[in-house]
């Protein structure tokens, strides 16, 4: 596994020139599904876990999961940008959640909120 | 016929990562008037190696330290072999391209003074979660045109000398084509020639950017550019499992290297060398070592971090491999309590860390006329890292534009035959109708292959000459074999092109790897049949030249003063030839 992607959630960025995550994917995996409009992985091994698209997708639709020969599925880890802040949410099964707080620096239309709706 | 695109443009760079876009903004600035064109394989929001952000400015010339003590300090790292004037030349420009990032909005974290804070003392901590699109916008600001999914195929040369790049469009088809007057080359090194830590579906889980495949290189060495120092390989030192970097646990949280037994080895075996801040080949050879002698597995010991220092430990991971953070969670691992196993990644050649790549001057010209190189492909200067490329991206961009003002008249006509050739080879791939391999198929042949016989993972990095020379025979065969490649998409035609680049690049390693009879980098080069070093015979550096037209790799000497080539003086070695071009 590299990401998923949440069907129920994504909506294709469709109002974009190309879709915020296709557009960030440092390896061209993500496509959109000519059918339904809807994010698509390519080639899950292939996947880098670089977070690359999950941080600016406007809907939260995609997460990283870690491939089971490395481990098991027992966290989620979930980034939230601002402007000047990144928001990482650790939840772990059996734990509080964890929250950590860096400050960065996001261009604009990239920023979560901001488009892509 | 698929749809060709021709742009002209005054100065390409080939590769928006780190050096690409440094270059771009330094070219735009000094020259406005001139046109400055990158050519991207991915889109430069997010690609290269800083696709997942970074936490440290790794060269750095702190307080109480000089050009010339990073100097020295880099010299004892590559343990002799470096070229000084262009580590210096880099060194001189940290202070003001890490400024310059700065200004474009980068946090950096200070000191209740407000000086940038020191993590050991050749690095600072930043926030770079965002680094890669906070260079990208400057870019794209000061005017930039970015060709974002342009997969770069090969140099385009008239009589020897670089009049621009060929390659094709992963999204939209097309057949590019850029003239230029002067060509940097900016694509970042190789992952993937050897067989990873991790496979099948976690393959790709590795600390250099898997989609740095050796494109850069490639098209110097079919192009007849001279390149060094490839058998310099670099291992890094990682996390086991997600191959994070271990720089964060020991210059940022002070944790030792520890054995199965808890001892700490570096401080107890390795104290001649430098302990724990022995020279980096060493801090990769000392664990292997450990581990053959039956006291591994081995850990970097986190066990005195309180939980408020745990925190700051995950946020400096978040910043940079998130996953790391996560796989902790998901494996129950708390640093507080256990300590964080490590392991040697997959071999990788790359001029940031170690020095392999183009031979270049002081002012980055390779030997390809119009062609310069910075970034991970440049070679000779290691330890260079992400403000290394900056400045040498800024260096080489100050060169061309330099030329460009220099030099009048029209630029060369369009070779059409050239071009023709070229987009036969870029897309036979996709058209060949008996073809059927997988290039996903072809990699792992070539993995298997540098694995076994060219010193992976497998034999604990070590390598001698039979091996060697099986490697190159299987290396050329399967260069031979290419035709039965079949991609079925244009991602896939990537890919192809990826494999194809990364044999070229296997085979110039493997000439190196065979060139250097003696063991100078343990761990990250060792030959059992030279176990140790000679400096009498190798303080030098191993150079190659691939003839474009024999396809022969010739291997020759230059002394550390990147001087002209060493002529069988002496006890030199004489030059030797290897493989033929298929």
């Amino acid at each position: 596994m590299g990401i998923r992607i949440d069907l129920n959630v994504c909506h294709g960025c469709v109002k974009l020139p190309e879709a915020r995550c296709v557009m960030a994917c440092p390896g061209d995996l993500i496509g959109i599904r000519k059918e339904d409009q809807k994010a698509f992985m390519r080639v899950q091994a292939d996947c880098w876990d670089c977070y690359a698209c999950v941080k600016p997708c406007p809907v939260g639709a995609v997460e990283v999961v870690l491939p089971y020969p490395v481990a098991s599925e027992n966290a989620r880890l979930m980034p939230r940008v601002r402007r000047e802040t990144i928001r990482w949410t650790l939840e772990t099964i059996g734990a509080e959640p964890e929250f950590f707080d860096a400050p960065t620096r996001v261009p604009d239309d990239l920023i979560a909120e901001s488009g892509g709706a | 016929m698929d749809k060709r695109h021709i742009h002209e443009t005054d100065l390409l760079i080939i590769g928006g990562g780190t050096a690409g876009c440094f270059a771009a903004i330094t070219a735009r600035r000094l020259a406005p008037d001139l046109r400055v064109l990158i050519l991207e394989k991915a889109h430069i929001d997010r690609s290269g190696c800083l696709a997942g952000g970074m936490n440290a400015i790794n060269a750095y010339i702190n307080p109480g330290e000089t050009v010339d003590s990073f100097v020295d300090y880099v010299r004892f790292d590559s343990m002799g072999i470096m070229r000084e004037d262009l580590v210096r030349t880099q060194a001189e420009l940290f202070s003001e391209v890490v400024r310059e990032l700065e200004q474009m909005g980068l946090p950096i974290v200070k000191d209740e003074n407000g000086q940038y804070s020191p993590r050991g003392r050749w690095n600072i901590k930043i926030h770079g979660e965002s680094l890669k699109s906070i260079l990208a916008r400057k870019v794209v600001e000061l005017g930039t045109t970015v060709l974002n999914r342009v997969v770069v195929t090969n140099l385009m040369l008239q009589d020897g000398a670089v009049t621009g790049a060929m390659g094709f469009g992963v999204r939209d088809e097309g057949f590019y084509v850029v003239k230029a007057r002067k060509t940097i080359v900016a694509t970042g090194g190789a992952s993937g020639l050897y067989r990873p830590n991790n496979e099948g579906a976690a393959r790709h889980k590795m600390w250099y950017s898997p989609f740095n495949t050796g494109a850069g290189y490639a098209i110097g060495i079919r192009a007849g550019a001279e390149m060094t120092s490839f058998e310099h390989r670099f291992i890094a030192l990682r996390t086991k499992e997600t191959l994070a970097p271990t720089g964060t646990l020991a210059l940022g949280f002070g944790a030792p290297q520890v054995n199965a037994q808890g001892e700490e080895f570096m401080k107890k075996r390795w104290a001649q060398w430098g302990g724990e801040g022995a020279p980096t080949p060493i801090r990769l050879h000392a664990p292997m070592m450990e581990i053959e002698a039956g006291r591994g597995p081995c850990f970097m010991d986190t066990r005195h971090l309180t939980p408020d220092r745990v925190k700051k430990l995950k946020e400096a991971y978040l910043d940079m491999y998130p996953n790391t953070v996560l796989y902790w969670a998901s494996s129950d691992i708390d640093p507080g309590r256990d300590p964080i196993e490590i392991c040697g990644t997959e071999p990788y050649v790359v001029g940031g860390h170690c020095q392999a790549g183009y031979w270049v001057d002081p002012d980055r010209r390779t030997t390809l006329p119009n062609l310069l190189a910075a970034g991970d492909v440049a070679g000779g200067a290691p330890y260079k890292f992400v403000s290394g490329c900056f400045a040498e991206g800024k260096i080489a961009a100050r060169t061309a534009i330099g030329e460009i003002r220099l030099e009048s008249g029209p630029m060369a006509p369009l070779d059409l035959a050239q071009v023709h050739a070229e987009e036969d080879r870029v897309f036979s791939y996709l058209r060949s109708q008996t073809a059927q391999v997988s290039p996903e198929e072809f990699e792992e042949r070539m993995q298997k292959v540098m694995d076994e016989y060219a010193g992976g993972i497998r034999t604990a990095y070590k390598m001698n000459e039979a091996g060697l020379s099986m490697a190159q025979e299987y290396l050329e065969r399967l260069g031979g074999d290419l035709s039965r490649m079949k991609a079925r998409d244009h991602h896939e035609l990537m890919n192809a092109h990826e494999v194809v680049d990364r044999i070229d690049v296997a085979r110039v390693l493997i000439a190196h790897l065979r060139a250097r009879k003696e063991t100078r980098w343990p761990g990250f080069q060792s030959r059992t049949d030279f176990p140790e070093s000679d400096p009498q015979h190798f303080s030098l550096f191993v150079n190659s030249v691939r003839d474009p037209v024999t396809g022969e790799t010739r291997i020759l000497f230059r002394p550390l003063d990147g001087g002209p080539r060493l002529d069988q003086k002496g006890q030199t070695p004489k030059e030797v030839a290897h493989g033929h071009s298929n």
